[in-house]
């Protein structure tokens, strides 16, 4: 049956979108696709997991700073920048703008997936040795994929020599391509039958959230708690100190302040929205049962992050494990803040379905590098799309 | 008015040296515009002006720089035309790097300037440069751990810097926020192409004061000219085969001794080199790509006849080929970071070996077997990141050659690098130097000794760490002609305190604490011709240099001396050459 209201109906294209592609098997292996649409403003109107709705939004706010007001019909910008919302160098994320009337985009589309291999010094992206995030893989700052609908062969063959997945790593940085393009047809079709009136759809969708999350949030009680949470790393080192997770809720918003030690030169800091994104997973896990799909979260939670940080930490800081190691300790820390406020939440399993759905359950941790199996999966994929 | 065939041969002439100008006025642009010592100082840059038409490309005229760069960067342009076919246009300028696309290490960026004739792009102004900063998994570009190429750096095949005259910004971003040192390396891509635009302005006022069909009419006298003078040359060497071999010490991947051979055959005025049986592709980040090879093997050719113009004339009598999957003609994703030096050196080294037979007058060292340090931290001075390398650390020592003493600089193949000022590098990284000069009995003895061996000590200013990589422990460069070997390099790092370690090979990632001391041996080119032919009187100078030691004098060269005066004694010297002589074995068949 047809979803009754443009937003559904973006969300659904969207998860049709990544779902029809030939390579979606290929994508599932890997990481799932994430992507979104945006306002003309840049603003989140839907996404398919509000799980990276602060790290989506920072690459699309870097993406159109760099091009200003450069851009037009058929155009796909690709990042991987952490400092712009990549969680590492393997995260491509895809950017587009949709056109209505008017020389400014109407909105934009946005779509994100991890590729298997993008340089550094070992296959899968994680890099335990490496001294500075150079050294975790190749860095795009924002470029254009796609001009005015004609790919770039340039960009792609960058892309490719960069990669030691060539096949897979362009193939997945076309699926993305086409992913945007699909959510910009889709935006338009719901502007073509419902003129006028997907915003107002989606503030009723967003209205429809906030309500869940008010729900949710009126189990918990106003004390306030802190949280210690060790960062475990899968790399000999020094003792890394703890990050902590201040968490109070004032009856309408639940605040979040996190702190943690200075940026550490092993590769397991955050990028730079990447503690933002783990903290709203971590309440999603809490309380809700199906992903949340709108920026209602991001009014009832207010997160502080100190920047730079461990849990933030900006060039030329390494980030290949940042997720997995200071990211796991958010988590785990949010939730225990969540329990000890009476909203209680089996953090391991919480943390098992996180890896699985954003984090795709790569990094074997007894050596901090791509797990062996995966390892193996993904050259052989690879092998067999490039024979293909 | 119809030109004779003189004239226009005077025309061609003063329009082949015009070339050389444009490219030497290219050059000073780079050099007073750059920022990276590696350009400002070091001159590791290269500048060409190349042509093409249906026959192909061909290099015209280069400034005096890297001789192993500018030939390579012929290989760029190819492919420049090879990828884009018609969409050149003008106002495009053109970037590569990627050694598998017709670079040589991934460091070395190479752009290219097209300007057209008759709405085709004939004629074209490349910079080459190495940069000091690539991305990649090591600091600097020299990955001694690197075992493929994804851990080397940025790869960038050919792509447009300018289309039509428009930056294209997004890709001249996407290659500088691949390197460490941003803002030091923007400026000198900028001076790279600011001096591509300097050729093209030049080459314009060429074509337009001497109009567009003689200046190319002039191409082919000018590459023929080459081609039939070297040619000349070589109708005058014995006819044969010729065989040189050199080895590098390891592949710095647990691999030792990884030998070049190199097979010359002279017929008539032709020649062919062969490397076939030379070592198969290794581990480490020695392997070269066959441009690369080309171009070494091109620098030892031109080292050979000096006063013939180099372009691609002078190329033509010469055939090459390559065994497949080796050392000297890999396959990706082989690392070949460190290739353009070592092995390259050795490429050189082994032709010139080759040639010792041919043309052993002609003959020197060719070969920097490189030791080389890569330093990065913060400077405490400006709070900046920094990555150095230091090329006074690298071989200064060349060999001897037919006619003189090896030189405090570079071997010929290399001797438009220039040894940087070293308060200039005081001024921009946090280094104290404590000595540079030359070690006593180092030099390689010869008939035309080879330079001294350099000591270097350097005292880190704020705690860094280093990346050390070496060659020519084991296998120093050769000598000619009788001639011996130099000597060899080494590092020690932490000298003096409980972290002290001593590399004959390589090391990565190494701390070296605020105050601590980096030790250099960069060892020394071999030298030329028997050492019991030297005249006595010069190594007495030798000796009062400081560069001999009088027991040295006797041991190495045959010349006794007065202790106390230095003065050659000429009647025990004349007795103990005799006797050396006598007790020489017989020179093989």
């Amino acid at each position: 049956m047809p979803e009754s209201n443009p937003a559904a109906r973006l969300v659904a294209a969207i998860q049709g979108a990544i779902e029809q592609h030939p390579l979606g098997t290929t994508m599932k292996l890997a990481e799932p696709i994430n992507a979104g649409l945006f306002d003309g403003a840049g603003k989140p109107m839907v996404v398919t997991d509000a799980s990276f709705l602060a790290s989506s939004a920072g690459a699309l706010a870097a993406v159109r700073q760099f091009f200003g007001n450069r851009w037009r019909t058929g155009d796909v910008a690709i990042t991987n920048d952490a400092d712009a919302g990549a969680a590492n160098a393997c995260e491509m994320i895809v950017v587009a703008p949709i056109f209505a009337a008017g020389t400014a985009p109407a909105a934009w589309a946005l779509a994100r997936a991890r590729v298997p291999d993008f340089g550094g010094w070992e296959l899968g992206g994680y890099s335990p040795q490496a001294v500075d995030r150079w050294a975790e893989g190749a860095r795009i700052e924002p470029a254009k994929l796609v001009v005015g609908g004609a790919w770039r062969r340039e960009v792609g063959d960058m892309l490719r020599l960069n990669s030691r997945t060539p096949t897979l790593t362009l193939r997945i940085a076309m699926i993305l391509t086409e992913t945007a393009r699909s959510i910009a047809a889709s935006w338009h079709a719901a502007q073509g039958i419902e003129r006028g009136t997907i915003e107002a759809e989606i503030a009723a969708a967003v209205a429809s959230e906030s309500e869940k999350i008010d729900r949710a949030f009126k189990t918990l009680s106003r004390s306030k708690q802190r949280i210690e949470q060790p960062v475990r790393v899968p790399i000999p080192s020094e003792p890394i100190a703890p990050i902590t997770v201040a968490m109070r809720y004032d009856g309408v918003r639940l605040h979040v302040a996190l702190s943690g030690p200075a940026a550490s030169p092993l590769p397991i800091n955050l990028g730079r929205y990447g503690a933002q994104d783990i903290v709203i997973g971590a309440v999603s896990a809490g309380f809700a049962p199906r992903r949340l799909t709108t920026a209602a979260i991001l009014d009832r939670v207010v997160i502080e992050v100190p920047e730079p940080s461990l849990l933030a930490a900006p060039l030329p800081a390494t980030v290949g494990l940042g997720r997995e190691t200071t990211g796991q300790a958010v988590f785990r820390g949010v939730l225990a803040a969540l329990s000890a406020n009476g909203l209680y939440v089996d953090a391991d399993a919480a943390w098992q379905a996180y890896c699985r759905t954003a984090l795709g359950g790569r990094l074997d941790f007894s050596t901090g590098r791509l797990s062996a199996e995966m390892a193996a999966a993904i050259r052989n994929l690879e092998a067999a799309e490039a024979c293909g | 008015m119809t030109m004779t065939a003189k004239s226009d041969l005077i025309t061609a002439e003063i329009i082949r040296n015009y070339f050389e100008t444009v490219c030497g006025e290219i050059s000073k642009v780079v050099e007073n515009t750059s920022i990276s010592p590696i350009f400002s100082e070091t001159h590791d840059y290269s500048v060409g002006i190349f042509f093409a038409d249906e026959r192909g490309v061909s290099l015209l005229a280069r400034a005096q720089s890297v001789p192993v760069h500018i030939f390579a960067a012929l290989t760029s342009v190819e492919t420049v035309l090879d990828i884009y076919k018609d969409d050149v246009h003008e106002g495009d300028l053109f970037f590569a790097s990627d050694p598998y696309y017709g670079g040589s290490h991934i460091p070395d960026w190479t752009v290219v300037n097209p300007i057209f004739v008759d709405g085709k792009p004939r004629f074209f102004a490349s910079v080459r440069g190495h940069v000091n900063d690539v991305g990649g998994c090591a600091p600097g570009g020299y990955n001694t751990l690197a075992r493929e190429i994804w851990q080397e750096g940025f790869r960038v095949p050919p792509v447009k810097l300018r289309d039509r005259g428009e930056l294209v910004s997004d890709v001249w971003n996407l290659i500088l926020c691949n390197t460490r040192t941003k803002d030091d390396i923007t400026g000198d891509l900028n001076a790279m192409v600011g001096g591509s635009v300097v050729g093209e302005q030049r080459l314009r006022e060429l074509l337009t004061k001497y109009g567009e069909a003689a200046v190319v009419r002039s191409v082919d006298y000018i590459l023929d000219y080459s081609e039939n003078r070297l040619r000349g040359e070589i109708s005058k060497w014995p006819d044969g085969i010729y065989r040189g071999r050199s080895v590098l010490d390891h592949d710095f991947a647990g691999g030792g001794d990884v030998p070049v051979e190199a097979t010359v055959t002279v017929t008539g005025s032709s020649l062919k080199i062969d490397l076939t049986g030379s070592h198969p592709q290794v581990a480490g980040f020695v392997n070269s790509v066959a441009t690369n090879t080309i171009s070494n093997i091109y620098s030892s050719l031109v080292a050979l006849c000096p006063d013939i113009p180099v372009n691609s004339g002078y190329f033509r009598p010469v055939t090459i080929e390559l065994p497949e999957n080796s050392v000297v003609n890999c396959r990706p994703p082989a690392p070949v970071g460190h290739s353009t030096v070592c092995i390259g050196s050795d490429i050189m080294e082994a032709v010139m070996k080759a040639f010792e037979m041919v043309v052993p007058a002609l003959v020197g060292s060719a070969n920097i077997d490189l030791v080389n340090v890569r330093v990065f931290g913060t400077n405490s001075r400006t709070g900046r990141f920094f990555v150095a390398s230091d090329m006074t650390a690298t071989a200064m020592s060349a060999g001897g050659a037919n006619g003189t003493d090896g030189w405090g600089g570079y071997a010929a193949p290399f001797c438009a690098l220039k040894l940087p000022s070293l308060e200039m590098y005081e001024q921009q990284y946090p280094y104290l130097y404590i000595q540079v000069e030359y070690a006593i009995d180092t030099a390689a003895p010869g008939k035309f000794r080879g330079a001294p061996a350099l000591h270097y000590r350097r005292r880190m200013l704020d705690p860094v760490r280093a990346i050390v990589y070496n060659q020519g422990w084991r296998h120093p460069m050769q000598g000619y002609n009788g001639g011996r070997a130099g000597a060899g390099n080494y590092f020690i790092l932490n000298e003096g305190s409980p972290e002290q370690v001593t590399v004959t090979e390589a090391c990565y990632d190494v701390k070296i604490g605020k105050g601590n001391v980096i030790f250099v041996q960069s060892g020394a080119g071999g030298g030329w011709g028997d050492p019991l032919e030297r005249v006595p009187a010069l190594v007495a100078e030798d000796v009062r240099n400081g560069y001999v030691s009088v027991d040295g004098a006797r041991r190495d060269y045959g010349v006794a001396l007065d202790p106390q005066t230095l003065g050659v004694d000429q009647a025990a010297t004349q007795a103990l050459r005799a006797s050396r002589l006598v007790a020489k074995p017989a020179p093989a068949a």
